[in-house]
C-alpha cells in the first residue's frame, strides 16, 4: 500500500481495489495503525462505483478512527456524483500538477492524474531503496521538481535510504534456509539467516530469522524479522496474514477490526511487504512498476 | 497377508473420531474385508457404544499388554458382521497403562490375520495420540469446517508428517452443512483442503441420524437411506482403492428442492 506523506495526512492508494469491501477492509487496516490517528486523508479510489451510502460509511469509518477525509480522487463517475452530493472535496492536487481537469473525460485523465500524485506524494515519500531508483529513471520527472520540496521530508528520506542500502548488504551476506512445504500449527523455524518459504504459514506457527522473511503463500502465523535487533529486515509474502509480526524491536499485532480467522485463497494476490518507519510497522503492497 | 494400519485422529475432540471409525469400519467389513478396530482412547472409551458392544467386552487391550489374556481372545465380534472385530479399551485405566512399543507389537500382530485395523485414536496430541500413531502406516484426519478444528488439524498433519511410518494422510471433513456453506456461515469444503493443503477423502453431511445411531449402537452405514451412511460407505470404497466421485449435497438436502423437483417432473411429463 502506498503512503506518501503530505503535510498532516497521507495519501490512501486504492486504486487496485474492485469492491467496497476491499476498500473498507484496506482502510480500516491503514487507520488502524498509531501513526495514522488525527491525520488529513486522501483516497485515490480507482474505477470502484460507490453510492452516497457506501461514500458515507467510509467517511464516517474514517471519522471514528479519528482522521478526516480530506479530499478524494476517483475515475468513476457514479463516485463522483455520489462526492459531489456528500460534500467531499475531489482532488485538488489536480491544478498543481496541471493534469487535464477530469470531469470531462474520465478515463485517461483520471489515471493521469493519479500518477502524478504518484510523483509527487507515493513514490518519493516511500522509503524504499528500489523505489528511489526507479524515481531516476521515471518519465514523468519533471513533476517532482515543481513540487517536491515542499511536500516531501528530504532528510528523513535521505537518512533511510543510506540506512537501508547499508541494510540490505547484510540480509544479503546472511545464508538462506529455504523451505518448501506448508508450515504448520505448532511448528516453529528459526535461523541465523533469511527464510524463504514456498508454501503457507498456517496460523498458530512461527517463523524467526536474523534476516529477511519471504513467504511465497499465505503468511497466517506469527513472523518476526531482524531477530537480533535488526529493524531494517523485511517481511513479504503473497498474502500478509500475521497474527503478530515483529521486526527488530518493533511490534505490530493483528488489528482488531479486521479480525479474519482464514484468508480465502485468490490467484490474484498482490504480494505485501512489511518494514519500519518511523518506529512502526507499515504494510504496504508490492506493485509491479515499483 | 498383511493388512493395513490406520489411524483415526483429529487433535481436537468431538469432530466425531468415533463415529468415523465404527462407520468405516463397519463400511469395510460389508464389503468383506476383514476388519479390527482398536480403541486406544484408555478411560474415555466409546467406540464399543457405538457399535453396541459394550456388554460383550471381557478383556481389554490392557488386559493384553499386561498377559492377563490372549490377543485373541480379546477381540470381540461384532453382532452383526464376523469379519469385524473391536479391542476395546480400559476403563479403568489411563494413557499411561500402554506403550508405543506395546501398541505397535499389538498392530503388527493383527496385521497377520485382517486386512484393515483402524486405530481410534483419542483426542490431545499427548502420549495417547503418540501410542495410537505408533503403529500405524495411514492416518485419516478428521476435521470439521470450523476455524478451532481446521487449527488443530494443522497441528496434527504437521506432527503426523514428522513421523516417518505414516506414509499417507488424508482428510475427512465432517458435519459438513451445505445450506450454511450457501449462506457463507460455514466455511466450505474448498476453504477447508485448502488451508490443510491436504488430499481428501470424504465429505460426511451433517445428519441427525447419527445421534439416534449412536445411541441404539448401530453404525449409519447400516443404513441405506441415510445420506451420510451413503458417504461413509464411499469413504470406505476410497479406502480400498476405488475412485467414487464426491456426493453432490447441494442437491440432496433441501427438502423444498426435492418437492420442486418432484412437481417439475410431473408438470413435464404430464405435457
Amino acid at each position: 500500500m502506498d503512503k506518501g506523506y503530505i503535510e498532516n495526512g497521507f495519501i490512501v492508494d486504492l486504486t487496485n481495489t474492485k469492491k467496497t469491501s476491499e476498500i473498507i477492509y484496506e482502510l480500516s487496516r491503514i487507520l488502524d495503525m498509531p501513526e495514522s490517528k488525527e491525520k488529513h486523508i486522501c483516497l485515490k479510489l480507482g474505477s470502484v462505483d460507490l453510492s452516497e451510502t457506501e461514500l458515507t460509511s467510509i467517511k464516517s469509518l474514517v471519522e471514528v478512527m479519528e482522521s478526516q477525509l480530506a479530499f478524494i480522487s476517483t475515475s468513476s463517475a457514479t463516485t463522483l456524483e455520489s462526492a459531489t452530493a456528500l460534500d467531499i472535496k475531489i482532488s485538488e492536487f489536480t491544478e498543481q500538477v496541471e493534469a487535464p481537469s477530469f470531469e470531462n473525460k474520465e478515463e485517461e485523465p483520471a489515471s493521469e492524474v493519479s500518477n502524478a500524485l504518484d510523483n509527487i506524494f507515493g513514490d518519493e515519500a516511500a522509503p524504499t531503496p528500489i523505489k528511489a531508483e526507479s524515481q531516476e529513471i521515471h518519465p514523468v520527472l519533471q513533476h517532482d521538481e515543481i513540487i517536491a520540496e515542499q511536500m516531501v521530508e528530504d532528510e528523513i528520506r535521505e537518512q533511510n535510504n543510506v540506512e537501508i542500502s547499508a541494510q540490505k548488504v547484510e540480509a544479503e551476506s546472511l545464508p538462506t534456509l529455504y523451505l518448501r512445504k506448508t508450515i504448520r500449527s505448532g511448528q516453529s523455524i528459526s535461523s541465523d539467516g533469511n527464510i524463504v518459504v514456498i508454501g503457507d504459514v498456517n496460523p498458530g506457527s512461527e517463523i524467526i530469522a536474523k534476516g529477511d522473511i519471504t513467504v511465497w503463500g499465505i503468511l497466517g502465523g506469527i513472523a518476526h524479522a531482524g531477530s537480533d535487533g535488526n529493524n531494517y529486515a523485511r517481511i513479504r509474502a503473497l498474502k500478509l496474514n500475521p497474527v503478530q509480526i515483529r521486526i527488530g524491536e518493533v511490534f505490530a499485532r493483528r488489528p482488531d477490526t479486521i479480525n479474519l480467522p482464514y484468508i480465502q485463497k485468490s490467484s490474484e494476490y498482490v504480494p505485501e511487504e512489511a518494514f519500519t518507519y518511523k518506529g512502526s510497522i507499515v504494510i504496504r503492497k508490492i506493485h509491479e512498476e515499483s | 497377508m498383511t493388512g493395513r494400519v490406520i489411524v483415526i485422529t483429529s487433535g481436537k475432540g468431538g469432530v466425531g473420531k468415533t463415529t468415523t471409525n465404527a462407520n468405516i469400519g463397519t463400511a469395510l467389513a460389508r464389503a468383506g474385508n476383514k476388519v479390527v478396530m482398536i480403541d486406544t482412547d484408555l478411560g474415555l472409551r466409546n467406540l464399543d457404544l457405538l457399535l453396541g458392544l459394550e456388554n460383550r467386552i471381557v478383556y481389554t487391550i490392557v488386559d493384553v499388554v499386561e498377559e492377563r489374556c490372549k490377543l485373541k481372545q480379546a477381540l470381540v465380534k461384532d453382532k452383526k458382521n464376523p469379519n469385524l472385530c473391536l479391542l476395546a479399551a480400559a476403563q479403568t485405566r489411563d494413557k499411561t497403562a500402554v506403550t508405543e512399543e506395546q501398541l505397535k507389537d499389538i498392530c503388527d500382530k493383527l496385521k497377520k490375520d485382517f486386512d484393515f485395523i483402524l486405530v481410534d485414536c483419542p483426542a490431545g496430541i499427548e502420549q495417547g495420540f503418540q501410542n495410537a500413531v505408533a503403529g500405524a502406516s495411514e492416518a485419516i484426519v478428521v476435521t470439521t469446517p470450523e476455524m478451532s478444528a481446521v487449527r488443530d488439524a494443522d497441528r496434527i498433519i504437521g506432527l503426523l508428517e514428522a513421523k516417518e511410518e505414516i506414509k499417507s494422510y488424508r482428510l475427512l471433513i465432517n458435519r459438513v452443512r451445505p445450506n450454511l456453506i450457501k449462506s457463507n456461515d460455514m466455511m466450505s469444503v474448498e476453504d477447508v483442503v485448502e488451508i490443510l493443503s491436504a488430499e481428501l477423502i470424504g465429505i460426511i453431511p451433517e445428519d441427525t441420524g447419527i445421534i439416534t445411531s449412536t445411541n441404539k449402537g448401530e453404525p449409519i452405514v447400516n443404513d441405506d437411506k441415510s445420506l451420510a451412511g451413503m458417504a461413509y460407505r464411499n469413504v470406505a470404497q476410497r479406502i480400498m482403492g476405488e475412485e467414487v466421485p464426491f456426493l453432490n449435497l447441494e442437491e440432496e438436502t433441501s427438502v423444498v428442492a426435492k418437492v420442486k423437483k418432484f412437481f417439475s417432473n410431473l408438470i413435464g411429463k404430464e405435457k
